[in-house]
Parts: C-alpha cells; sequence; structure tokens
C-alpha cells in the first residue's frame, strides 16, 4: 500500500525538472525505500527535499539533540511537577518563537498554529486536531507521555501564546492538551 | 533549497547529497523508533533535576532500548562494528557527542565529547555500559564534566 505524503502547508504545488548527480550507495537506499513503500523514487526524494525544507532546515539550525520520546518520558517521570512545568514553560517561550519567526518570518497566533500542525505532520510529539466551538476554535494536541507530557506541553504551550500576547484557555488529559481560542 | 545552498556557499547538488544522505543514514530509521529533538537546555534541566540513581536508571534503560532499535532496524543485527557505528552517526547527525575513536594494538578507545555537564556523563557512561552489555562486552568507561571515555580491550574495532 502506497503511503499518504501529504505536508501541511503547501496547498498548491507546481513542480520543476532538475537533474542531480547523486551518491549511489544514497541512491540504492532510497531505491530500496520506495520500493518498501510502494511509492516512487520520484515521490520519495520530492518527499525528502519538502521535508527538509519545511521542518528538517529549521530544526537543525536550533541544534536540538536527538532523543527517543520514550527516553523523553522517563526523564520527565523522574522531575517533579512543578519543576517540570518550569521546563515546559521556559522552552514554550524561548524556542517557538525564534522558530516560527525563521519559518514564517513573524511568529504570530496565526502561525504558532501553523507551526503546531507542521510539529504534528513532521514529528512523533503530537497529533493535531482542530474543531470549532462556541464561537471559537479548540484545539487538541494528543500525545503518547503520560500525565507529565501533558504538564509539560501544557506549560510549554502556554509560554509559546504568551510572548505572542495572547492567552488560550488550557486543560489537559494524560494524553492530550487542548487548547481554546 | 536554492536560498539555502546560496547561504551555505555550496551547490544546490552537493546540498541535495547532504539532504538524502541525511535521510538514508539517520533520519528515516531515527523516525521509525521515535526519535526526537529536544533543545540542550531542556535535556539538561531534565537532568539536573534528577539525583545520580535516577539518572543512572534512565541511562541504562534507555541504553538497552534505543540503540538496540537503531541500529536493528538500520543494520539488520547489531555487533561491535553496528554499534559503533550507530555512536559515528549519533554524532554527526544526532548531536548527541563528538565521537574520537583511536586504536593502538588491541585497544580501543572512544572519547565521547559533550557540553551539558556532569549529569549527562553520568546519564551517558550508564547508556554505553547497557549499551556494551547488550554485545557481551565490559569497557572500561570514565568520565568527566564535559566527557565519557569508552575503553575496549582485546577487541580491535
Amino acid at each position: 500500500m502506497a503511503q499518504s505524503m501529504e505536508t501541511p502547508n503547501s496547498p498548491v504545488r507546481r513542480s520543476v525538472t532538475s537533474s542531480f548527480r547523486i551518491d549511489a550507495e544514497v541512491y540504492e537506499v532510497l531505491q530500496r525505500d520506495a520500493n518498501a513503500k510502494s511509492i516512487s523514487l520520484n515521490s520519495l526524494v520530492n518527499h525528502v527535499l519538502r521535508r527538509y525544507s519545511e521542518f528538517d532546515m529549521y530544526m537543525a539550525r536550533f541544534k536540538g539533540v536527538a532523543l527517543t520520546l520514550r527516553t523523553f518520558g522517563e526523564l520527565m517521570d523522574n522531575v517533579g511537577d512543578e519543576a517540570l512545568a518550569q521546563m515546559g514553560s521556559l522552552a514554550g517561550a524561548e524556542v517557538p518563537k525564534a522558530m516560527i519567526s525563521a519559518m514564517y518570518g513573524s511568529a504570530s497566533p496565526k502561525n504558532a498554529m501553523k507551526f503546531l500542525k507542521l510539529i504534528a505532520a513532521y514529528s512523533a510529539n503530537w497529533r493535531y486536531s482542530e474543531a470549532p466551538s462556541e464561537g471559537g476554535t479548540t484545539v487538541v494536541l494528543a500525545h503518547d507521555l503520560g500525565h507529565k507530557g501533558s504538564i509539560f506541553f501544557s506549560n510549554y504551550f502556554e509560554g509559546m501564546f504568551k510572548v505572542m500576547g495572547i492567552s488560550p484557555r488550557i486543560s489537559q488529559t494524560d494524553q492530550s492538551v487542548i487548547l481554546r481560542f | 533549497m536554492q536560498r539555502e545552498a546560496k547561504e551555505s556557499d555550496e551547490s544546490l547538488n552537493t546540498l541535495i547529497n547532504q539532504i538524502l544522505r541525511f535521510e538514508t543514514e539517520f533520519a528515516a530509521t531515527a523516525r521509525k523508533i521515535g526519535t526526537q529533538a529536544i533543545t540542550r537546555r531542556t535535556y539538561r534541566s531534565l537532568l539536573e533535576a534528577m539525583d545520580d540513581e535516577e539518572i543512572a536508571r534512565a541511562g541504562r534503560t534507555a541504553g538497552a532500548n534505543t540503540p538496540k532499535d537503531f541500529i536493528e532496524s538500520k543494520y539488520g543485527h547489531i555487533n561491535l562494528e553496528n554499534v559503533l557505528n550507530f555512536l559515528r552517526v549519533f554524532s554527526v547527525y544526532g548531536r548527541s557527542w563528538d565521537y574520537t575513536e583511536t586504536t593502538h594494538e588491541d585497544k580501543t578507545t572512544i572519547v565521547l565529547n559533550h557540553i551539558m555537564g556532569r549529569k549527562y556523563s553520568l546519564f551517558t557512561a550508564s547508556y554505553m555500559a547497557s549499551l556494551f552489555e547488550t554485545i557481551r562486552l565490559e569497557p572500561r568507561i570514565s568520565t568527566s564534566e564535559s566527557s565519557v571515555i569508552i575503553e575496549l580491550s582485546g577487541t580491535r574495532a
């Protein structure tokens, strides 16, 4: 079965034709991967390059350290709720604003929502859903990091939107953080 | 990407090769095992909030799982060669540490340098002990504030 290669922020796509010389061993690995996913090599390479230009390029500039979600969860499990809330708040206030500005030119609430969708599309941090409610919008960010993950992320989002001058109502379950705008 | 290539002062062809190599050597497998990027500051804060025993335990658990998942997904089986491949790849793409390896006679010394402080050294030392245990090796591991040194005797890497 073909894998979905949809990305969040590019409704209209224009294509160009270009030729590149690719290292042979890289080519072979990509070809195998494309076969395994039942997609063309062209589709796979386009997806990889799109992912890079929309996401990986910015992540690389911020020089994050690779860590599995499982280990992230285990580390959080050893930290008290209050300290975790502070870490989330600090990370939310510092990192996304700069990243959103680099990605979209300004750190507005609208661009912040695009950022949340992008992270959901390209990483395993959370899954994004959005629905209209009571004249506003409800955003649910579901995750697999349990109670501690919800504490970290709810404070992360609070910090993130606070520096943009808005304060959504935030609630949480053990599997999700819910933002009401 | 044209803009990125110009900013980096390299050809588009070079940039595309780098991206595709990043994908095939690291990113595709890292995604499969649920790897994310976390800022150094948050990572360090998490470790600073834990006591040494908790850190050592978390390091042992992570070292028994993450490398095994990555190595078996990418290389098919776990052995010394692939463990060292894993360490090199995570050094280059995972930014977990700077990797240096030297071999003299039948002794291989691996130095992992970092800027994350003593608690990260403790975490990494436990992680490495657990990782090498999965291939039945017990290297001598020592730490400083900014490095973890792994000495493998009797096994030419």
